[in-house]
């Protein structure tokens, strides 16, 4: 607990609250090291899972005696091998990131909640890493399960800036090749970006067998676009401006806003990511919560 | 109005910069609606624009609609107030007020929104009058807007008016005319109005002319309308013949009417059923052969529609001869003209006798019913012409076929032929009454099947003795039959001639009515009785004495009724023309008027619609809301946009 109370982005009250509940992968994770989470492999780990006959060669320790009791054939025990979750931190820090309606920006607001979950990994004994990006790799920690390195990711989102033009698609595509064993990539992003594109890199993701969720990070004032007068729209990521009256276009904005959303929405279920919008004046504690139980109810044969 | 305009393009130049991230939907929405922008921004500017638009004209309180919206404005130095004062204007509707009444509140109203020194001066139809007056609040009160039996000559009422403002100097000036519109009042056809035209154009002054289209209340109405009325010796004794017109206006499923045939002043009440849109009534009544007085009588239905025309008066006198006096060269015209004025002289107790220019004072006039004049001027018996004329006698003039001095002051002009084929067409008349009338079953006389080659029209006319007046015209608007009266008698000039090589008059059919008709009339004097129409004509016929019989304070000039006059009892009744339902239209006054500034305004009487104009500014309050509405509805439309969000199902 000692990190979070040293960061402002960090509440030690909300994460005291959420400790409670474990981040679960969807999927069976491989990992050399016994952990909370199913494994893809089976193996002689802690919980038995089902019978296979005694071949020669096996360990007679794992030979079930009752069943050999009652069969006169010697059964081998069976069981999942409980392994680590391995969690990529994907943040967007491009320029776009910056943007701030009211109160929080978007980066802000995104580094809060990935925060709080590299936090909760480590203490939960999974291993998590960072990735921060703009059009191209800016930060990369590999995963670990050592507090020291809950540390590094701290000091990382301490230091980073936002600048640059995004190209999440292109980044996502060169960590799905990265990331050699399954993982759960969470990405923190605005996605201002092709649809197509981007569902493409999810593809990819998913095609390499990663867990992927996605945390759409937005502004009210992005998708509502209420302005009382003509603006002069200065764009984050390049020298472009336009002045427009935002009462005359608000309607095809909306419009063109609900199409974009509606297409990541469906295409990420297409895909099977986990997508779900988050704005900077939602309550980061409840999305995470929402987001931690959902994992914890959806998974077959979880704990309790 | 600059002012919204100018607010609009301020608002749109005050802006401030914000740094924004999804510049990609702001492109495609940019691009998108850059069209319907530049429209909704047109429609909101327009919008603002009306509104401060309708909010001033609000504040400026106009007047609009009907008559007074027409009139509210500017007022010019004079207005006249001419009023139709014919008896059709007495024809009352749901309001029970009549349409003259209604015509004196619209000018009092309209009078009443001019501000300023404006000089009011009454012209009315009835006896040619124009005076000023004190305002057009009191109209109502005064004698000259009263009610009348006459019809109303609006030509010459326009005259009249133009002459006063002539002669008095009038500066700028408006004609507000308050009539019916019925067509036998403003003979548009008539080529007065071409001169009046001209006329009132030739004015230095700005001249307005407003005139107030009060169309009749369409309330049931029937008329009476006396058509003859004679003494007639039978085998068994004299008898008097009585023949009525009832007229029904809307004409409909059969009516029992109750008729009340008067003998003076003992009635008789009878039924009568009137069938379809009118019904004749003749009835026969003896009279003791020893009663050789001139006599009168009325024939009375109940009220209804118009109180003017539900009772008409009838006179009778003693039987006499119908003597005619032809005065012409020898030929085949004074051979027919001899025929058609005594086409049966034994069995009409009629006779046509032969005179010359020099003879005349051989003549015993007092006897005579007609004179037929074909021949030069009358020398020293010109004296005698007119003195018979005015006495009630009717003198009928043909042309003498070379250009010469006639009778009565007139003058013949050049004798005209038509080139090759053609022939000279007479294409209108007064059908209505006068010598060229419909029969009494509705017939017109074939007068435009005649076939005229030869004309000779009027030099000069002598415009003090009297006016004249065209019944009949050709093709080319020269009168063929023209007429005038001249004391209790009449004048009419024949532009043509019923012989070969001049006209078809000959055949008879138009020549023999017509001039049994000017017979009829020139005959009525020596009866000690007649029947005519209240007008003018009475009140200038220079009659010393005359005494209403059947009521006091009685005028022939407006009044239908039974007067005495110089020992002649006459029957005055509302002329026939008021009876007639034809209207002039607005696009045709504004032909016979074209050049000269003219509104129309059309109003309905009667009908419980009032035709005052209202205040309006509360509907450009309205107009001004509804504008601010669109504006805002314009600008927070957007909210209405449904959003359709992809329901989230993992």
């Amino acid at each position: 607990m000692s990190e979070g109370a040293q960061r402002d982005y960090l509440d030690s009250a909300v994460l005291s609250r959420l400790s409670r509940l474990t981040l679960e992968a969807r999927a069976p994770m491989m990992g050399s090291v016994s952990g909370i989470h199913k494994s893809a492999t089976r193996g002689s780990s802690v919980e038995f899972a089902e019978y296979r006959k005694y071949v020669q060669g096996d360990d007679i320790k794992h030979i079930d005696w009752r069943v050999y009791g009652r069969t006169d054939r010697f059964y081998m025990k069976e069981f999942e091998a409980d392994t680590n979750l391995r969690c990529y931190l994907v943040i967007d820090t491009s320029k776009s990131m910056e943007f701030s309606g009211k109160g929080m920006s978007k980066f802000e607001h995104a580094r809060r909640i990935a925060a709080t979950l590299a936090w909760l990994l480590i203490h939960q004994g999974d291993a998590v890493g960072l990735v921060c990006y703009d059009n191209k790799l800016v930060k990369e920690i590999p995963p670990s399960r050592s507090p020291v390195h809950l540390r590094n990711i701290f000091d990382s989102l301490d230091k980073i800036e936002t600048k640059g033009h995004t190209d999440t698609a292109q980044v996502l595509h060169n960590l799905a090749e990265k990331a050699k064993q399954r993982a759960l990539v969470v990405v923190f992003s605005d996605f201002f970006a092709e649809v197509d594109a981007l569902m493409d890199s999810f593809q990819h993701m998913r095609f390499k067998k990663h867990d992927l969720a996605v945390f759409h990070m937005l502004d009210r004032q992005e998708v509502d676009f209420r302005f009382d007068r003509p603006i002069r729209f200065v764009d984050l990521e390049s020298p472009y401006s336009m002045v427009t009256d935002p009462s005359v276009i608000r309607s095809g904005y909306v419009k063109e806003v609900q199409n974009y959303l509606n297409g990541m929405k469906s295409g990420s279920r297409e895909f099977g990511v986990d997508y779900r919008q988050v704005f900077t004046d939602d309550n980061y504690e409840q999305i995470l919560a929402s987001f931690l139980l959902e994992r914890m109810n959806k998974k077959p044969g979880s704990r309790k | 109005m600059a002012l919204p305009v100018l607010i609009h393009l301020l608002n749109r130049l005050r802006y401030r910069s914000v740094k924004w991230a999804a510049m990609m939907f702001l492109l495609s929405a940019t691009k998108s609606s850059i069209r319907r922008a530049r429209l909704r921004h047109y429609m909101i500017l327009a919008l603002r624009t009306l509104a401060l638009l309708f909010l001033l004209l609000a504040l400026a309180r106009p007047i609009a609609g009907g008559w007074l919206g027409a009139v509210a404005g500017g007022a010019p130095e004079t207005i006249f107030l001419a009023l139709d004062r014919s008896a059709s204007m007495e024809a009352v509707g749901n309001t029970r007020k009549s349409t003259r009444e209604h015509a004196l509140e619209l000018f009092s109203e309209g009078a009443g929104l001019l501000r300023g020194n404006v000089r009011y001066v009454l012209a009315e139809s009835a006896g040619l009058s124009v005076q000023e007056v004190q305002g057009a609040d009191s109209l109502a009160e005064l004698s000259l807007c009263q009610a009348t039996s006459s019809a109303a000559d609006m030509p010459a009422l326009f005259s009249k008016i133009l002459e006063y403002a002539v002669e008095n100097r009038c500066g700028d000036m408006e004609l507000w005319v308050a009539s019916d519109m019925q067509a036998s009042n403003w003979r548009l056809t008539s080529p007065e109005w071409q001169s009046l035209k001209e006329r009132y154009g030739a004015l230095p002054q700005d001249v307005r002319i407003r005139v107030l289209s009060l169309a009749p209340p369409m309330s049931e109405n029937i008329v009476v309308d006396l058509t003859d009325s004679r003494r007639t010796s039978r085998a068994s004794g004299d008898v008097l013949l009585v023949t009525a017109r009832l007229e029904r206006n809307m004409p409909g499923a059969s009516v029992v009417l109750p008729v009340t045939l008067a003998v003076e002043d003992v009635g008789e009440q009878e039924d009568v059923e009137v069938e379809g849109a009118s019904t004749w009534l003749m009835k026969s009544v003896p009279i003791a052969s020893d009663d050789k007085a001139a006599g009168w009588g009325s024939i009375e239905i109940p009220a209804d529609g118009n109180a003017m025309d539900n009772k008409c008066y009838y006179t009778y006198g003693g039987q006499a001869s119908e003597l005619s006096l032809l005065v012409a060269d020898a030929g085949d015209a004074a051979r027919i003209l001899s025929i058609a004025s005594a086409p049966d002289p034994k069995g009409m107790n009629q006779a046509c006798l032969r005179s010359s220019p020099a003879s005349l004072g051989e003549v015993e006039w007092s006897q005579l019913a007609m004179l037929v004049w074909q021949d030069a001027s009358a020398g020293s018996g010109e004296a005698l012409i007119e003195g018979f004329c005015r006495q009630g006698g009717t003198v009928v003039i043909f042309p003498p076929g070379r250009k010469s001095a006639s009778i009565l002051g007139l003058e013949w002009g050049d004798v005209e032929t038509a080139s090759g084929d053609t022939h000279f067409s007479v294409v209108s008349w007064e059908s209505m009454e006068g010598p060229l009338a419909r029969t009494g079953d509705g017939k017109d006389l074939p007068v435009a099947s005649m076939s005229v080659k030869k004309r000779q029209g009027l030099g000069q006319v002598n415009e003090d003795l009297f006016r004249l007046r065209t019944y009949a015209s050709y093709r080319d608007g020269r009168p063929f039959l023209q007429g005038a009266g001249l004391g209790r008698g009449h004048v009419y000039i024949c532009t043509t001639l019923p012989s070969k090589g001049w006209s078809d008059l000959a055949r008879g059919t138009v020549l023999v009515p017509v001039m049994q008709r000017l017979l009829a009339r020139g005959a009525v004097r020596l009866g000690g009785a007649e029947n005519g129409s209240v007008g003018m004509a009475w009140k200038a016929s220079g009659a010393a004495n005359w005494t209403s019989i059947t009521g006091e304070g009685k005028d022939p000039s407006r009044d239908a009724g039974v007067y005495q006059i110089d020992g002649k009892l006459v029957a005055l009744n509302v002329p026939a023309a008021e009876h007639d339902l034809e209207l002039v239209q607005e696009d045709q006054l504004r032909r016979a008027l074209d050049g000269l500034e003219l509104e129309f305004v059309d109003s309905n009487v009667g009908e419980g619609r009032k035709n005052t104009a209202s205040e309006i500014w509360p509907l450009f309050v309205f107009l001004m809301g509804m504008s601010l509405l669109g504006e805002a509805l314009m600008l927070s439309g957007d909210r209405l946009i449904e959003r359709k969000e992809v329901p989230d199902d993992q």
